[in-house]
């Protein structure tokens, strides 16, 4: 029997098809992955940088103690008149897992009902329950009679 | 010449061609180990009958279903104006709760009667994993809905996986399609719920039963009968609660038929007092109590952390718990009695708290 035909595991031509195997086997795969991974991105827009300036109501509309939900871009925003009569507003996403706070005005504070998150109304920090951080603030001002909120 | 060629009313003419008479002589001739005479052990088949119920129900759902923005709607004209519509879909979700608790049921008969153990190891791990499957399933199933609980069950879902080190942005993106819940986020559930997830499952179900046809149903500690025929006795016990499991079950779904909450409203607050499915509450307790930081761990990251050990020690069981080790058994009992009163009285803690 000639020795040189004989099978060898551990021969270079085993090892060379081996690895020939395993190279191709890797180009395929990744020649299926690399295209279904880039088809299955997140097509929806992102969180701008800036949100754009939103009418929220007229100045006279909200009265100390009152509240207002509007949307600012894709983020729903709490604005409250305090007693001082200053303004103040909140993005209404919680920190935690991203449900949507609740002003109480009685015990003058932000609420989600998900998991229990209290955040204070006038500063926006975290009181008490599991979020993280503090609620997102947006800059709001008063132009013209009209108050306007945006980032 | 009629001999030579079998006409198609000849009774052997399906036989020559599919092969099918040999399979069905097995069958009769196959034994179920003595003793097996609990309910228990017809646990698995009525699962089986839901996964087909949810099949069929699915199906007939899809044809009225919207994703995306017209979710919430054309749920509402399913429930309230196709003729029937409210059945198919309230057996489609009473079926749902049914299949989690006849699964975690099963799983926890088997893990009773150690019958995880060699050489029924893989069994066990495709088991698992479908009780993973319908708990997808169950969660993918609840944001289709599109009404408030969707919104939010699809935001605290997402933030979750956002919450995974290394590859969470990547899952929340690849599962939400934004960086929001939003149109994406429904079409995507769409295509887990009713592609991806049932696929997965008729690939492990079919595993399941390919294994439980190959080892046989595990037999009793201490068997107490001789073997029974498969055919006609155990087939006519597990005939019997198919039918009345199928009436139940729709007799439950005329009885309580599903309600379409409020349309979701990113703008609204959370309602009050929404919760999770109850398959979920433990988690959702969970959740609710821990701290902002444990350590250096976020809140959201212990959680997961405390899913993902829950999850590999029930995957992993029958390598470790393989009957040849005293201290394993011990072990394997008390991680049990430790874990399901946890996890009862988080989840009835969850179901109760304001």
């Amino acid at each position: 029997m000639d020795d040189t035909d004989a099978p060898n595991p551990s021969g270079p031509r085993r090892t060379f098809v081996r690895a020939a195997v395993a190279l191709g086997g890797a180009g395929a795969v990744a020649s299926i992955a690399w295209p279904v991974g880039r088809y299955l991105q997140p097509v929806g827009d992102g969180v701008p940088e800036d949100l754009p300036p939103t009418d929220v109501c007229a100045d006279s509309e909200l009265a100390p103690g009152q509240m207002r939900s509007v949307r600012v871009g894709p983020i729903p925003v709490i604005v409250l008149r305090r007693h001082d009569s200053s303004l103040v507003a909140w993005s209404a996403l919680c920190t935690h897992l991203g449900c949507t706070v609740r002003f109480r005005p009685e015990s003058d504070d932000l609420h989600c009902a998900c998991h229990g998150a209290v955040f204070d109304a006038a500063t926006g920090t975290r009181r008490s329950g599991p979020a993280p951080s503090a609620l997102a603030k947006l800059k709001i001002e008063v132009r013209h009679g009209r108050i306007v909120a945006w980032a | 010449m009629a001999e030579s060629s079998p006409g198609r009313d000849d009774p052997g003419w399906l036989r020559e061609r599919t092969g099918i008479g040999a399979w069905l002589d097995r069958a009769r001739k196959l034994q179920v180990p003595g003793g097996i005479r609990s309910w228990a052990a017809h646990v698995g088949g009525v699962a089986i009958l839901l996964l087909v119920v949810q099949t069929l129900t699915g199906i007939l759902l899809l044809v009225h279903y919207r994703a995306g923005d017209g979710a919430w709607a054309s749920v509402a004209r399913i429930t309230s104006q196709i003729p029937f519509g409210w059945l198919v879909r309230g057996t489609h979700s009473i079926a749902s709760h049914l299949l989690v608790l006849l699964v975690l049921a099963h799983l926890l008969s088997s893990f009773a009667s150690r019958a995880f153990r060699r050489p029924r190891e893989l069994t066990w791990m495709t088991g698992v994993a479908l009780l993973a499957c319908v708990l997808g399933l169950g969660l993918s199933g609840t944001v289709l809905v599109g009404d408030q609980r969707a919104l939010f069950t699809a935001r605290v879902a997402l933030h979750m996986t956002r919450a995974l080190p290394w590859v969470g942005s990547f899952l929340a993106g690849l599962l939400g399609g934004g960086p929001d819940v939003g149109t994406e986020t429904g079409q995507r559930m769409l295509a887990v719920h009713a592609g991806a997830l049932p696929l997965a499952l008729l690939c492990l179900a079919a595993m399941h039963l390919w294994l439980v046809r190959t080892h046989g149903l595990c037999a009793p500690a201490r068997p107490r009968a001789n073997p029974i025929p498969w055919y006609p006795d155990f087939l006519s016990r597990e005939a019997t609660l198919w039918v009345v499991a199928s009436i139940l079950l729709v007799a439950a779904a005329a009885l309580w038929p599903p309600e379409v909450g409020r349309s979701a409203d990113p703008l609204e607050p959370t309602p009050h007092g929404i919760r999770p499915a109850w398959f979920f509450l433990p988690l959702y307790q969970l959740l609710r109590m821990l701290p902002p930081m444990v350590a250096v761990v976020r809140g959201e990251q212990v959680a997961w952390i405390a899913v993902l050990l829950v999850a590999a020690g029930v995957l992993t069981l029958p390598l470790w718990e393989d009957g040849e080790r005293r201290w394993a058994k011990r072990v394997a009992d008390l991680l049990a009695w430790i874990l399901l009163p946890l996890l009862l009285g988080l989840g009835l803690w969850g179901w109760t708290s304001s």
